[in-house]
């Protein structure tokens, strides 16, 4: 069975795609660079005719890649927290409202015309605050099942912020805001600048890190709340940290890249069928095959087009029949 | 463990680190009320040979004072469109435009391509100027970002024009002075004339008042009717406004919309459309009325003020030409003329 493959070796092999992905993307892109040039710009030579190869490898396609690995494994392992604590593998790191609250914010931002990092800010103080009404409103419902009061009241609160932020795209300006709100909502990485990457990286790093160390407890949410009280876990209390950290992740990569979809689904799903549901193994996983599949669909973003193609098109027109496969594959299994 | 409290602490202090981000651009001059921004542009800028324009209004502009500097278009155009082009730039490339977050470009396309300066025309609010101050930044490239209303086009002209050393500038601001002179003489006549602005399919967007899409409308002392919705940009309106507005023109640039119009019985409960006033404004190479809001927009001035005169566009046909041949540096051939109502027989 899949699950007793080795997990060192699955390690290596997403590491291994890790690093094959991030040596693609930074040797191609619509500059080339012939060998003069990848040799000057490693060995830090500051010649004049050397200057554009620098600028694309350390300003343009360097911080794209940092971005890429920071964005692809945030949503992946959000996606494993919420996949395993709502006990469903349909769901997104979107589920508690994260992606549309940052939308709006987004959105709100780039209608009033503010400067690009205060449209981050926006979408990231209003994804963390979408969560935030989404929890309070379930913790008022005291309905004895708590994963589907917050569930139910997210698809809610998405769909309003949803209406809202189909009204700001009526109302901006079609020759400038519309497309700027649009593209935001694809996502992309494109803007994506070092300085946003300093202000993003320690917001994951810091989310990452009840994950990392709770990660033995997690899969106890599988079992219902009184089982796992009987085990020492406060299913509550555990579930809130998840709720913070996972939203905290999410909302500080989606404030940088504008939302980007599939990619929080596919990857814990994939990374599951490849190590069984304990999460203690998915979760690095999840970290490693993430950043390489957004990284490879940034590649081909920026490549496969004379313009630079909105990243929500690459990972669900890669991800949607990956997807399939694996579904018709899981399904197979089953009926043999 | 991480406790709670602790756990929560770090969010908030985060967050606080994060409000303290201060504004992200710096342009290089000070100038109350500047019509340039410049950014990481030298003193005595060396002559620019290949130049990228990051939208549709700077691309209508540097097309009309460099034509052959020009490194690509930012958006597809129609086979039409580029008739009106001199033959050289019908091929050039297809590169995107630089939009905020809405980006299409590939920043690695422009170092390819050599750029030494990109020119944006348009809103200077701070998403633009935060994304001019970013671009330049990353790119180690000069970046102008001019703002972009129409009364200073001629302004526009002279000041783009003499950075980069166009031999087209004088020609250019000339005749862009004399359409906004002519605008500013008729505008007596046409002082209480009632427009509505339909855009879209459906013809149920229009704008508000102080929008860029509608300023030629105000310039030429026309009313707005969308002026009664508020200052801001676009908005969706309903039939039944504009069946209260009762406008005494309707605009357009859709020709679909205006033949729909003139049909469907529900547009027939306004005036000017049972009275037939209901009228297409050319759209090649670019709006005439609006879309991209740039100084295309000029030829729409007397094409407007013929329609409120009673008079057909080729009334104006000899100012109108002069200045097609200046902005797209190609005279309009006869086809061409006839498509845009500005044949000899029409004016007779």
């Amino acid at each position: 069975m899949s699950a007793q493959r080795p997990f060192a070796l699955l390690l290596i092999f997403g590491v291994c795609a890790l690093l094959l992905t991030a040596a693609l993307s930074l040797a191609i892109g619509k500059y080339t660079l012939s060998a003069d040039e990848w040799l000057a710009v490693l060995s830090g030579s500051d010649a004049p005719q050397h200057q554009a190869a620098a600028q694309v490898l350390w300003q343009l396609r360097l911080p794209r890649l940092l971005a890429g690995i920071l964005v692809g494994a945030a949503l992946s392992a959000a996606g494993a927290v919420y996949q395993l604590m709502f006990r469903n593998p349909l769901v997104s790191p979107d589920i508690l409202g994260v992606s549309s609250g940052a939308g709006l914010g987004a959105a709100w931002a780039i209608f009033m015309g503010w400067n690009l990092l205060l449209v981050s800010f926006s979408a990231f103080v209003c994804g963390l605050a979408a969560v935030f009404g989404v929890y309070l409103i379930a913790a008022l419902l005291r309905r004895s099942d708590t994963t589907l009061a917050l569930v139910l009241t997210g698809v809610a609160i998405s769909s309003v912020f949803g209406a809202l932020i189909a009204l700001l795209k009526i109302l901006a300006d079609p020759y400038t805001q519309l497309s700027t709100i649009t593209f935001w909502l694809m996502g992309g990485l494109n803007t994506v600048t070092y300085r946003e990457l300093a202000y993003t990286a320690p917001l994951c790093v810091l989310a990452l890190l009840p994950l990392f160390l709770l990660r033995w407890r997690i899969d106890l949410l599988n079992l219902p709340d009184d089982e796992a009280a009987t085990l020492g876990v406060q299913a509550r209390r555990l579930r809130l940290l998840l709720i913070a950290a996972a939203t905290l992740m999410t909302a500080a990569v989606v404030s940088v890249s504008g939302i980007i979809g599939w990619i929080g689904l596919l990857i814990p799903h994939a990374v599951r069928l490849l190590t069984g549901p304990a999460f203690a193994r998915v979760l690095p996983l999840s970290l490693l095959l993430g950043a390489a599949f957004l990284v490879l669909s940034d590649t081909a973003a920026r490549t496969l087009a004379a313009i630079d193609l909105p990243l929500s098109v690459l990972t669900a027109f890669i991800g949607a029949p990956f997807f399939i496969c694996l579904l018709l594959r899981q399904d197979r299994k089953h009926d043999t | 463990m991480i406790s709670r409290r602790s756990f929560l602490g770090g969010l908030l202090a985060s967050g606080v680190l994060l409000t303290a981000c201060r504004r992200e651009h710096a342009p290089d001059d000070k100038a109350e009320a500047q019509l340039m921004h410049r950014f990481a542009l030298p003193d005595n800028p060396p002559e620019f040979r290949r130049m990228y324009a990051a939208g549709p209004p700077a691309e209508v502009m540097l097309y009309a004072l460099a034509p052959e500097r020009l490194v690509g278009w930012t958006a597809k155009k129609s086979p039409e469109a580029l008739a009106f082009f001199e033959e050289a730039s019908r091929k050039l490339p297809l590169l995107g435009g630089i939009n905020g977050r809405g980006t299409t470009v590939s920043f690695e396309r422009l170092l390819a391509e050599q750029v030494d300066l990109i020119v944006d025309v348009g809103t200077a609010d701070e998403t633009y100027l935060s994304t001019a101050a970013r671009t330049s930044a990353q790119l180690s490239l000069p970046y102008v970002l001019l703002d972009g209303r129409l009364n200073q086009a001629a302004e526009q002209f002279r000041q783009l024009g003499s950075l980069i050393r166009s031999r087209h500038t004088d020609k250019l601001r000339s005749l862009a002075e004399a359409a906004l002179a002519f605008a500013q003489d008729t505008a007596e006549h046409a002082k209480g004339t009632r427009i509505y602005y339909a855009r879209g399919a459906d013809g149920l967007e229009t704008g508000r008042q102080s929008s860029i899409h509608t300023e030629i409308i105000s310039l030429l002392g026309a009313e707005n009717v969308g002026d009664a919705l508020g200052a801001g940009g676009l908005a969706k309106v309903s039939l039944e406004q504009v069946v209260e507005w009762q406008p005494d023109w309707i605009f357009t640039q859709d020709a679909a919309f205006a033949a729909h119009a003139l049909r469907d019985s529900a547009w027939q409960g306004v005036e000017a459309v049972r009275r037939g006033r209901v009228r297409v404004f050319p759209r090649t190479p670019f709006g005439w009325l609006d879309g991209p809001p740039g100084v295309n927009r000029l030829p729409g001035i007397y094409y407007l003020a013929a329609v409120l005169a009673g008079k057909p566009p080729a009334h104006y046909a000899e100012r109108i030409v002069p200045l097609l041949e200046a902005l797209y540096h190609r005279r309009p051939d006869s086809t061409q003329l006839r498509l845009l109502g500005l044949h000899e027989h029409a004016a007779a």
